[in-house]
């Protein structure tokens, strides 16, 4: 006789939770190089539209993304925190209101994303139900990749 | 004034702020010392002249270097030591002593970006400043409009004369 199999729970996934103007939205933490308080950003001349300039972080050059305007989502009035992204080697900061949280979340309540904005589909994996917050779980890939282009 | 030893100079572009060694600065001069353009020169986009030592040299918009044409307003115009041009810039900032500042280098994507010309790095000075070779910028392109209107002008001066 077979010796049963072990059913395992699926694992919980980490998830940094953050506001982009009103909107919340996760960041699988994975994705997450760091938090850094917003400092002064300098914009540099022929950079990407979505780019708002490179802020130093601990003595290198960070470019610094702005979120708000590339998911449509109006201007970032109180941007507090940058939320440092990489992706397929290439390290980006994107604005943000605040890091919020930091949260597990297991796979059932991730659910297909519904977002009323057509422009933020493709920034979206899932959403998900938080307290009253319905919280966008954004691709930092397509984030970082719209994000540089020209 | 004419710039003195080896030094960085922070000058603003609109609302960009740039540095440039000083021994590519032979002068920096107020814009009102620029003379009006011919009309040739406006055709192909210089703002003026300016006169140093006995030697006229067109003024471009300093937004020519960064590969655009947007119009700051223009405050200094600093005379290049390497190529006979003079750039209009919006204001300048002050001198800061090489020794004290090293360039970080841009992000490789950025610096790869096709908007991104002659920016060698940034210093850290109260704010950071982009350190611009002005020879790997696009204004020999400029040079060579220069090239191709200085025998039209030098006739017409002969004409009238």
């Amino acid at each position: 006789m077979s010796e049963p199999t072990e059913i395992r729970p699926a694992p919980e996934q980490h998830f940094l939770l953050l506001t982009i103007a009103e909107e919340w939205y996760a960041i699988a933490l994975d994705q997450v190089r760091g938090v850094v308080t917003t400092g002064q950003i300098t914009p540099v001349p022929g950079a990407p539209s979505h780019i708002i300039g490179v802020q130093n972080l601990q003595g290198r050059l960070l470019a610094i993304l702005d979120t708000a305007s590339l998911l449509q989502i109006g201007s970032q009035q109180q941007a507090g925190h940058i939320v440092v992204v990489s992706h397929d080697h290439l390290e980006l900061g994107c604005l943000v209101r605040r890091a919020e949280d930091i949260v597990n979340i297991g796979p059932d309540a991730l659910e297909e994303p519904l977002s009323t904005i057509e422009a933020q589909r493709r920034f979206l994996t899932a959403q998900l139900r938080l307290d009253s917050h319905l919280v966008g779980v954004l691709d930092v890939g397509a984030l970082v990749e719209e994000g540089i282009r020209v | 004034m004419t710039i003195p030893g080896d030094a960085l100079l922070t000058f603003w572009l609109g609302r960009f702020t740039l540095a440039s060694s000083v021994e590519s600065i032979a002068h920096v001069l107020p814009i009102e010392s620029m003379s009006s353009p011919t009309e040739d020169m406006e055709a192909f986009g210089f703002l003026g002249t300016v006169e140093v030592q006995d030697e006229m040299l067109p003024v471009v918009n300093g937004y020519a270097a960064l590969g655009n044409l947007a119009e700051p307003d223009l405050g200094s115009v600093l005379v290049l030591r390497q190529m006979p041009l003079a750039v209009a810039v919006t204001r300048i900032g002050e001198l800061l002593a090489r020794e004290t500042v090293t360039p970080q280098p841009l992000p490789p994507w950025l610096a790869q970006h096709t908007g991104i010309w002659g920016i060698e790095g940034a210093i850290e000075a109260q704010g950071l400043w982009f350190l611009l070779s002005w020879q790997r910028t696009p204004l020999s392109n400029w040079l060579q409009a220069w090239q191709a209107i200085m025998p039209k002008r030098l006739s017409s001066i002969r004409s009238r004369s």
